[in-house]
């Protein structure tokens, strides 16, 4: 039988994580907290391009703020960004239909290594270069 | 309504509108997506264009067969091996300055 205060703190737990979440996702939306450079690689010696230029207009106001920063667009930034996502969803949709925390494959926390590590020794590989 | 039921609709909710938020950012050029498939910027990478459709196609394959399933799928060690060759390419090509 589950106490007042227990139930009490399992409320408190859930709005202050929620409220948490919304006030990140508020900041994100009106750019207080940046996103420009999410998928850029630090700027590396005078071949690198741009971020902006024709076919990425320099944008405005609440939910697209303008761009900044330099350096261009990292595949492995990208793959770990889509990856987290996609794994992160469909943990969540599959433990709440389950209705308890489900294993993860072993295979499954490989490819999520093997994707993390491309993106450290990648970051490595730059480094070398500049 | 139970918190953790709250918390369930929330939390999906959530990561939805972070998804949503990145991807039109994604779409307006408010997250750049400026030479992707280039080394430089101005060299054309096909490295950078496998790993993208080996990734994408990993994705979606992983997706439909765990919500077939219902579960977490296991991915055979082929398909790792393969995921991780690619990689290689990959990191291959960017150490050898292309």
């Amino acid at each position: 039988m589950q106490t007042w205060a227990a139930f009490a703190m399992e409320w408190i737990i859930v709005v202050f994580i929620g409220l948490l979440a919304l006030i990140i996702l508020y900041k994100i939306w009106l750019g207080t907290i940046d996103l420009t450079g999410l998928l850029n690689e630090a700027a590396s010696g005078p071949g690198s391009a741009p971020v902006g230029g024709p076919g990425n207009p320099p944008a405005g106001g609440p939910g697209n703020p303008p761009t900044s920063g330099g350096g261009k667009a990292s595949m492995s930034r990208l793959q770990l960004l889509l990856f987290t996502f996609i794994i992160a969803g469909l943990y969540l949709t599959l433990c709440f239909e389950a209705g308890e925390m489900i294993a993860i494959p072993n295979q499954v926390l490989g490819i999520l290594g093997i994707s993390g590590g491309s993106y450290v020794v990648s970051k490595g590989i730059q480094k070398s270069q500049s | 309504m139970s918190p953790a039921t709250f918390f369930e609709y929330f939390l999906q909710i959530w990561l939805a509108a972070l998804a949503a938020v990145i991807a039109y950012r994604l779409l307006t050029g408010g997250i750049s997506l400026n030479g992707l498939f280039s080394m430089d910027g101005n060299r054309f990478s096909p490295e950078r264009l496998q790993l993208f459709i080996v990734t994408l196609l990993m994705i979606v394959a992983y997706a439909e067969e765990s919500l077939r399933t219902m579960q977490m799928a296991p991915i055979s060690n082929e398909l790792v091996a393969f995921f991780a060759a690619s990689h290689a390419v990959y990191l291959g090509g960017k150490t050898a300055g292309r």
